[in-house]
């Protein structure tokens, strides 16, 4: 980011910390997008994305006062969208034990339209399902940091030091992590497939 | 140096350069710059998990109703009603306390009750038992006794239970005439 756009970009978030409504709003219409994305990649579901973004918000407009840094507003906002994410994971398994077809009922973006019967690349509602599909298999066997390092990395196109900042890790650790992730996806013939097809 | 062209990168030298090549030793770093297969074999990662990432960027769906944030107004009622927070907890706190003792009185009358009541069934027992002591009859027979009109007389009862001492008997009993006595009878 150019010396001018960063400065303006801190002066902003300090405006919004300070309660101005206009300003928080614009880092709003900044980043809504890239939450929403980060949001569905990991729950697969559009409706509770939109729900999950709404709530990261409302987060975020509470506690910007508590937040030390204006620079680093990008990647705390991350991190409360990731503890959103684990809040909402930990209820779903909770209410999967007591309702045993939660889980599979769980409607995806992809189940939201009829499906067709053409499966070309990538605007066809059987490509995306099948898509989304094929990455859950792809990161079944990741522990759940190597996981969201993998997904923070490759989906959300975050950079080391981005992703040892959301994560409140070291970069090394991050490292390793993600060096992790790629050799059970690559020492596993079958996903190791998958991933050379692009899940598709 | 001139970098080792016949000892390619291990696979887990592949996999640390896709995560970062600057963490590679210096002779492997040397070697994948000069090496096509090795350089090759770390790209081709690259661009699988790289790809992966676009495609799950086009193919995931658009926001589409945009975050709504509470204006000021709002936020001001908001944090008002947050004001009230320690007079809602001094409210609760109040009636938990009222509950408490109402509960615990509630739970005494509650207890003397059911020992009252545990008592009297105790007491009809016993007056049943003692009844049944004195006169085993039910108390629907007992009543059909005791009617005017059923009362038999002293014959009717000594018909229905003769006396041991009773002086004749239809059997030749002490009060019958023998066979001897009959004949001297009809000849007198």
């Amino acid at each position: 980011m150019p010396e001018g756009q960063s400065q303006s970009f801190e002066s902003i978030v300090i405006r919004a910390s300070k309660g101005d409504h206009d300003a928080f709003q614009h880092l709003v219409g900044q980043f809504q997008d890239a939450i929403f994305r980060m949001v569905f990649f990991r729950i697969h579901s559009e409706m509770d994305a939109q729900d999950i973004t709404q709530e990261v918000f409302m987060a975020a407009v509470k506690n910007i006062n508590r937040l030390k840094s204006p620079d680093q507003f990008k990647n705390w906002l991350y991190r409360i969208a990731v503890n959103r994410v684990t809040d909402y994971m930990r209820k779903k398994k909770f209410a999967a034990i007591f309702s045993p077809f939660s889980v599979s009922e769980t409607r995806t973006s992809s189940d939201d339209v009829p499906h067709s019967n053409e499966n070309q690349w990538p605007e066809t509602p059987l490509f995306k399902k099948e898509f989304w599909k094929n990455v859950r298999t792809l990161t079944a066997s990741l522990s759940s940091m190597e996981k969201e390092v993998f997904v923070l990395r490759f989906f959300d196109q975050q950079e080391l030091s981005e992703i040892a900042a959301i994560l409140d890790k070291g970069e090394s650790t991050v490292k390793t992590h993600l060096y992790r992730a790629i050799k059970k996806i690559k020492n596993n013939p079958e996903k190791a497939i998958l991933l050379e097809k692009g899940c598709s | 140096m001139k970098p080792d062209l016949k000892c390619h990168l291990t696979s887990d030298e592949i996999i640390a350069a896709v995560v970062d090549r600057g963490d590679l030793p210096a002779d492997a770093r040397n070697h994948l710059a000069a090496c096509d297969q090795c350089r090759k074999e770390v790209e081709k990662i690259e661009a699988a998990v790289t790809g992966l990432g676009e495609t799950g960027r086009q193919v995931a769906p658009e926001l589409s109703t945009p975050v709504n944030m509470p204006t000021d107004r709002q936020r001001i009622r908001l944090s008002r009603a947050w004001g009230l927070k320690p007079v809602l907890g001094f409210g609760f706190a109040v009636c938990l306390l009222v509950f408490v003792l109402w509960g615990g009185r509630l739970k005494d009358a509650v207890q003397q009750t059911n020992v009252a009541s545990t008592g009297s069934g105790a007491n009809s027992l016993f007056e049943e038992a003692d009844r049944l002591v004195e006169n085993a009859m039910p108390v629907h027979y007992q009543k059909i006794i005791e009617t005017e009109s059923f009362r038999a007389g002293d014959d009717m009862m000594d018909f229905i239970v003769p006396s041991i001492d009773e002086s004749y008997d239809f059997m030749g009993g002490p009060g019958m005439l023998n066979e001897e006595e009959i004949s001297h009878a009809e000849t007198v």
